[in-house]
């Protein structure tokens, strides 16, 4: 328990909301969505005014926030590489879901801070920034779904590097899917994503046609981990024309 | 306690007779991108080690000019006594383990010729039955052999302890934790020098001197193992 | 470690007609060995070497522990004194809870120097957090093959915990495939005490046998990793630490026996057309079935050692 910062009592629960009807995307979603179709998304970029660029994502109830700062000079140690590096940074918000977090940064979301790099890193041109270190810090102020609240920071991150103007070959965008017995659902809900029994993850250049980044869990037969791929590729251009639309907006 | 670790007929919990050294086994290179390897097993206790380097150190600061430097990093499996421990590299008995290991090494390892560099000794304890250290040591002197780094003389290590009376060679788990007042030391066979002595418990004067005349009677016996084991791998071909 | 431009250059090449360094095909694997059982003080143990290359031992332990894993911090400690002070009578309805009746497996990787040569310390963490963190998410759930449910001792409080510690002793490439080739040979090998439980009044009791034990359920459904690197415009398995370096981008396909994906992972700082990827996938499948058949006939040969008796060589 963190002491400093929070002056309640010792020992306290967390109220138990009552048990939600479960889900079955099979048939139908609680939102009203097609198996094959995503939230809805709001974009802006410029929202944190000292950063070099940052920019705001909201995809349904998702709230994620990422500011860019860099390019800067490398610490001592790796300053005598050719190459830039880039360092991300992903971060639940205290009170961005259903439970409390803490402020350290626990093995979740070590681990999505590392995909949030390997995602972003084969777009950006770091052969231009030699000696140079370009952060980006993800903030996500609401959670509906962890695999797709990382999708949108996937994507608010590029959206965000575009704006603080570091050069890229495209703009990376990300979608994330759930499967449902035979069925795959695109964009699953923190509620969806308590029944699934499988997941994927695939951040997508969608100019260049390349993947950036993949992961799936559960275990699934071939073919559908294919079409769940194929899926979510065209979830990634769909999502391009917004976030490409926004930076035109600028 | 101590009456317990000596039956009436003069044998040990294990069936040793006192002055009596574990089943020795040992394996010369095993691994294919160390530079030199080892595998120890006293009885019970199993010990791997490996060394890598001469090599140029990664960082500046960490070389000296006239000498190379030994790094030793000793580790203990977490499945590797019956409680499962999970220990962290930070951990201040690994540490010191770690230390002791590398000033037993510095003296006999010709550091001067080869200045501005480094030598990684890497020590991975797989099962654990007592006289951890000592195996470490005699794995790791197997290991800067097989890696051909230039050494004074074998380093040759043996514990003993005292209990009921009489001096005991080479303790097993059983015999350190009952508290038995132990000893570890490192000598070189050919000179008959020390070079560690360990001991963290309290024995009379009147024994020390039979505590370590077996000990260092201990250490003669496994340099002759070791000393076989160094001239069976030499003979075995191995692929480059 | 650094490669130069010409070396690169000759490996990409070769890679692209289909010859490498070592005379192997772009799917050949290298020779590897396996062996269970060394480690007498573990549940279950296997090392796996690949030929001149990698070698890994992994440990199993299995201990009893509080289903919900909690551990030593405050808060934790401050949640379960809670929990009793909530009584017994919850315990039937919090065991119908879906995640109340389950164990867990825990894996930790470490280090040997021996990835020093190509890699620097922060990296070497690195990578041993990540692969942690995949061999966790792959083994703990019910893709991972294990039968989490016959683990659980009683439901809503106790279960087996079954640590798997893995130890990368030698840095030869290829390190991932070759940890789940000896995480699964360890899973294989292990043996759980058999525990009884007991109920009296609603209260539990639970007896450990000390000689009964069995074997873990599923444990022929645990996945294998399949890493395809592509270099060029081609691609290949079990790549050298030499070939590592010349590829932009790497897939891990986890695949059990029954020829289903159980994950997916890509690493490196390249990126990949979707058809390759899906070709990757689709190679990967295919290699990673057959793999996982040529290691259960490793396997059973090894059970059937130990049944009868004949020791494991181990290291010596």
């Amino acid at each position: 328990m963190d002491r400093k910062r929070i002056a309640g009592p010792e020992k306290s629960v967390v109220p138990l909301p009552a048990p939600a009807p479960p889900v079955n995307p099979q048939t139908a979603r609680p939102d009203k969505r097609r198996r094959d179709q995503i939230r809805s998304l709001y974009t802006k970029t410029g929202s944190v005014t000292q950063a070099n660029g940052s920019a705001y994502v909201e995809a349904g109830n998702i709230k994620v926030l990422c500011a860019v700062y860099g390019p800067r000079q490398s610490s001592s140690k790796n300053s005598s590489s050719n190459t830039g590096t880039l360092q991300c940074d992903f971060k639940y918000a205290p009170f961005s879901g259903g439970k409390r977090r803490g402020y350290a940064k626990d093995d979740q979301e070590k681990e999505f801070s590392l995909v949030l790099e390997q995602a972003l890193t084969p777009a950006v041109r770091l052969e231009q920034y030699p000696k140079s270190t370009i952060q980006a810090f993800v903030l996500v102020l609401e959670n509906d779904g962890s695999l797709a609240s990382l999708a949108a920071a996937i994507s608010c991150a590029a959206l965000a590097l575009a704006n603080a103007g570091i050069e890229m070959n495209d703009l990376v965008t990300a979608c994330a899917a759930g499967y449902f017995g035979s069925a795959v659902c695109l964009d699953p809900t923190l509620d969806e994503e308590a029944v699934q029994s499988g997941a994927v993850l695939l951040s997508y250049m969608p100019v260049l046609n390349e993947v950036t980044h993949l992961i799936q869990t559960g275990e699934i037969a071939p073919a559908q981990c294919v079409q769940a791929v194929e899926l979510c590729i065209g979830a990634c251009s769909q999502i391009h024309t917004v976030t490409q639309e926004a930076l035109l907006a600028e | 306690m101590s009456r317990e670790l000596l039956a009436p007929e003069g044998l040990r919990v294990d069936g040793r007779r006192p002055p009596e050294l574990r089943r020795l086994l040992t394996r010369v290179g095993l691994f294919a991108v160390a530079d030199g390897s080892a595998y120890v097993e006293l009885g019970n206790t199993k010990c791997l080690a490996a060394v890598y380097g001469p090599k140029e150190p990664r960082t500046q600061s960490a070389q000296l000019h006239d000498r190379a430097v030994i790094n030793v990093e000793y580790n203990v499996a977490s499945f590797s006594s019956g409680e499962r421990k999970s220990r962290t590299r930070r951990d201040k008995r690994l540490l010191e383990i770690a230390s002791v290991i590398k000033r037993t090494f510095e003296p006999v390892v010709m550091t001067a010729t080869f200045p501005r560099s480094e030598i990684d000794i890497y020590i991975q304890i797989l099962q654990l039955d007592g006289g951890a250290l000592h195996a470490a040591i005699n794995a790791s002197c197997l290991a800067m052999i097989d890696a051909g780094i230039p050494m004074s003389d074998y380093v040759v290590a043996c514990s003993a302890g005292f209990a009921s009376g009489t001096a005991l060679l080479d303790l097993n788990y059983i015999e350190e934790s009952a508290e038995t007042p132990a000893l570890t030391v490192a000598m070189l066979p050919k000179s008959g020098k020390l070079t560690m002595l360990n001991m963290e418990s309290r024995l009379h004067l009147d024994h020390f001197k039979d505590v370590l005349d077996l000990a260092t009677e201990g250490c003669k016996s496994l340099a002759e193992s070791l000393d076989e084991a160094v001239r069976k791998a030499c003979k075995t071909p191995r692929p480059i | 470690m650094l490669i130069g431009a010409s070396e690169r250059d000759f490996i990409t090449k070769g890679v692209e007609s289909g010859i490498r360094a070592d005379g192997r095909g772009p799917l050949d694997f290298r020779q590897f060995f396996l062996e269970t059982g060394m480690i007498t003080q573990a549940s279950g143990s296997c090392r796996a070497t690949i030929d001149f290359g990698t070698d890994v031992l992994a440990g199993v332990k299995v201990q009893v522990g509080d289903i919900e894993g909690r551990v030593d911090s405050d808060e934790a400690q401050a949640d379960g004194a809670m929990v009793e002070d909530a009584g017994a009578g919850d315990d039937a309805e919090t065991g119908a809870q879906s995640r109340g009746n389950v164990g867990r497996v825990v894996c930790t990787v470490e280090c040997s120097p021996a990835a020093k040569s190509v890699l620097d310390a922060r990296e070497v963490d690195d990578m041993c957090n990540e692969y942690s963190q995949i061999l966790t998410r792959t083994l703990n759930g019910p893709h991972g093959g294990l039968d989490l449910q016959k683990l659980c001792i009683i439901p809503g409080s106790t279960c087996w915990v079954v640590n798997v510690d893995v130890l990368i002793l030698d840095y030869g490439g290829n390190v991932l495939d070759t940890i789940f080739m000896a995480v699964r040979g360890a899973l294989h090998n292990t043996r759980l005490p058999k525990a009884t439980v007991e109920q009296t009044d609603g209260h539990f009791e639970f007896d450990i046998s000390d000689d009964e034990t069995e074997i873990l359920a599923g444990r022929e459904s645990v996945p294998v990793a399949m890493t395809l690197s592509k270099i060029g415009t081609s691609r290949i398995v079990d790549s050298t630490p030499l070939e590592a370096l010349c590829s932009a981008a790497q897939v891990t396909v986890f695949v059990n026996r029954a020829g289903n994906v159980c994950g997916l992972q890509k690493s490196g700082k390249g990126s990949l057309e979707p058809s390759i990827l899906i070709d990757m996938i689709e190679t990967g499948v295919k290699l990673g079935t057959e793999l996982a058949e040529k290691l259960d006939a490793v396997l059973d040969r090894e059970e059937r050692d130990r049944l009868s008796h004949i020791e494991p060589t181990g290291f010596r």
